[in-house]
């Protein structure tokens, strides 16, 4: 315990020497190192949300509820693309490339989720997995019907994966535009989500636009299985 | 130039049919830019029409676009094949959907669990990146349950109400112990429902010998060990924190 208030005593002088605006931390540190009993320490440094010690600065206010909400939608959009690859791994399906590629869109999402709940509890936040708050960045979690065909599913895909681009670009224009502003927010979005998001968006409207092409024949059975087998090589 | 365009529209009006969620106004736009282009052959339709002309298909805004007579076949029959190999029963595939759902579920709680021990003020990164850890895993197992039931031969329909999206019960945590309290107690329960599974799909009339086989050499065979697993760790956890309290759960937190 001693080394502990010995570290929060460290931190407090460089938050001194930071000359931090409000120095409420270092306030509460000196009335609960002032005070008699342990307790009124505890209350500051342990788990409670409403610590004053806290990681939360610039726009993270305004921005938490909607990191929050698109977290949840790519938690769903996860689950969606797993459902769509378990679609076409089905026997009468039989798409392997199909289903690599929709596979790859689910971890990807899912990898994503992490990601971002590692961010928002970096900057101070928290995440909250039931409550759905309303959105741009919120996705509904009524799901479509997943059991379509080959052209349908490039198309749903393309769509969902636009969903996520407009989440992304949402939580973006919070983070530039809120009365407080978030740049370190934005700078994350724009270095690990909207490239790949733009990448992942052509690649999906090239595919849907070669499969739709190919398929402008009497009996498509063969563009499909071609097709098919170059996405099982990418 | 324009076989691009006419992909596109081709592609709005499938995706329209499906989904009614393509805007018009886009499509018509469209329209218009390859009619301003002074291309000879700008309309799409002519070109589409003059591939297909057996069946009619109609826009779905008729009135105001002209009418598209083609036909793109999408959805390919699918063809007889014996079906005798298909021999999962009901009582055992619900109950494989059953536990797709529960592993799920078990992923989410983990999610919750890690996101708290990540936060700022709670701080016990070990912990956090055990619980994600966790939650990679439990989907992966639903995940394989779904491929098992594939390779069945099932999941052929109904395969959109398979997961559905889950709430937690629980978001915060007292401290570490108490979460890996709550974690061991959320794979006995699994390890239950597992259990319960392998009784159902090996119960008489008819025995799925090779799901029950892999039920119990990898299912059960990673409870068993996972449980132990967390229960070593509370127990350490446990004994530090009745004398050292958070010292005892920093200095476990760090070697997590
Ligand atoms: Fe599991």
């Amino acid at each position: 315990m001693k080394s502990f208030i010995a570290f929060a005593l460290v931190a407090s002088l460089c938050a001194l020497a930071q000359a931090n605006e409000e120095g409420v931390c270092r306030n509460s540190v000196v009335s609960a190192c002032g005070s008699s009993s342990f307790s009124a320490l505890t209350g500051f440094f342990t788990g409670e949300s409403t610590s004053i010690c806290n990681a939360r600065f610039a726009g993270i206010e305004s921005i938490e509820p909607e990191v929050q909400a698109y977290i949840n939608s790519q938690l769903t959009k996860s689950y969606e693309y797993l459902l769509l690859a378990t679609h076409f791994n089905s026997y009468q399906k039989n798409r392997p490339g199909f289903q690599k590629l929709y596979q790859g869109l689910s971890d990807r999402s899912f990898d994503d989720s992490i990601d971002l709940i590692k961010k928002i509890t970096s900057r101070g936040g928290i995440v909250d997995f039931n409550t759905r708050h309303e959105s741009p960045a919120s996705v509904s979690t009524q799901r479509p019907t997943l059991e379509v065909d080959e052209l349908h599913s490039l198309a749903l895909a393309l769509d969902n994966e636009k969903q996520l681009a407009t989440g992304a670009t949402h939580v973006h224009t919070r983070a530039t535009h809120a009365a407080l502003r978030d740049p370190e927010l934005a700078h994350y979005l724009e270095e690990s989500f909207l490239p790949k998001q733009a990448d992942s968006v052509r690649k999906l409207s090239g595919y849907a636009n070669d499969l739709a092409k190919l398929m402008k024949v009497p009996d498509p059975s063969l563009s499909i299985y071609l097709f098919d087998e170059f996405l099982q090589k990418q | 130039m324009v076989k691009f365009i006419a992909s596109i529209l081709l592609l709005a009006v499938v995706a329209q049919q499906a989904y009614g969620d393509f805007k018009l106004p886009k499509a018509r736009k469209v329209t218009e830019i390859s009619k301003t282009s002074n291309d000879p052959t700008n309309s799409v339709m002519k070109e589409l029409k003059k591939q297909n002309k057996n069946v009619i298909l109609t826009h779905a805004n008729a009135g105001q676009e002209e009418e598209l007579k083609h036909k793109l076949i999408c959805s390919l029959e699918v063809p007889e094949i014996p079906k005798a190999w298909l021999d999962m029963k009901d009582a055992c595939i619900s109950g494989m959907r059953h536990q797709i759902q529960e592993e799920i579920n078990a992923s989410y709680q983990y999610l919750a669990m890690g996101a708290y021990f990540a936060r700022d003020t709670v701080n016990r990164p070990g912990f956090a990146e055990q619980f994600f850890k966790a939650a990679k895993e439990e989907r992966e197992h639903g995940s394989k349950l779904v491929e098992y039931l594939s390779m069945r031969g099932q999941l052929t329909d109904n395969v959109s109400n398979l997961i559905n999206v889950p709430t937690v019960a629980k978001q915060e945590w007292r401290d570490g112990a108490s979460a890996l309290e709550d974690a061991l107690e959320l794979e006995i329960k699994v390890t239950k429902s597992i259990r319960k599974l392998i009784a159902t799909c090996e119960s008489k009339p008819y025995n799925h010998y090779h799901l029950v086989d892999y039920l119990t050499g990898v299912y059960l065979e990673e409870q068993l060990h996972g449980q132990r697993d967390l229960a070593g760790k509370l127990t350490t956890l446990k004994k530090m924190m009745s004398t050292h309290g958070e010292l005892g759960e920093f200095l476990f937190d760090k070697n997590l």
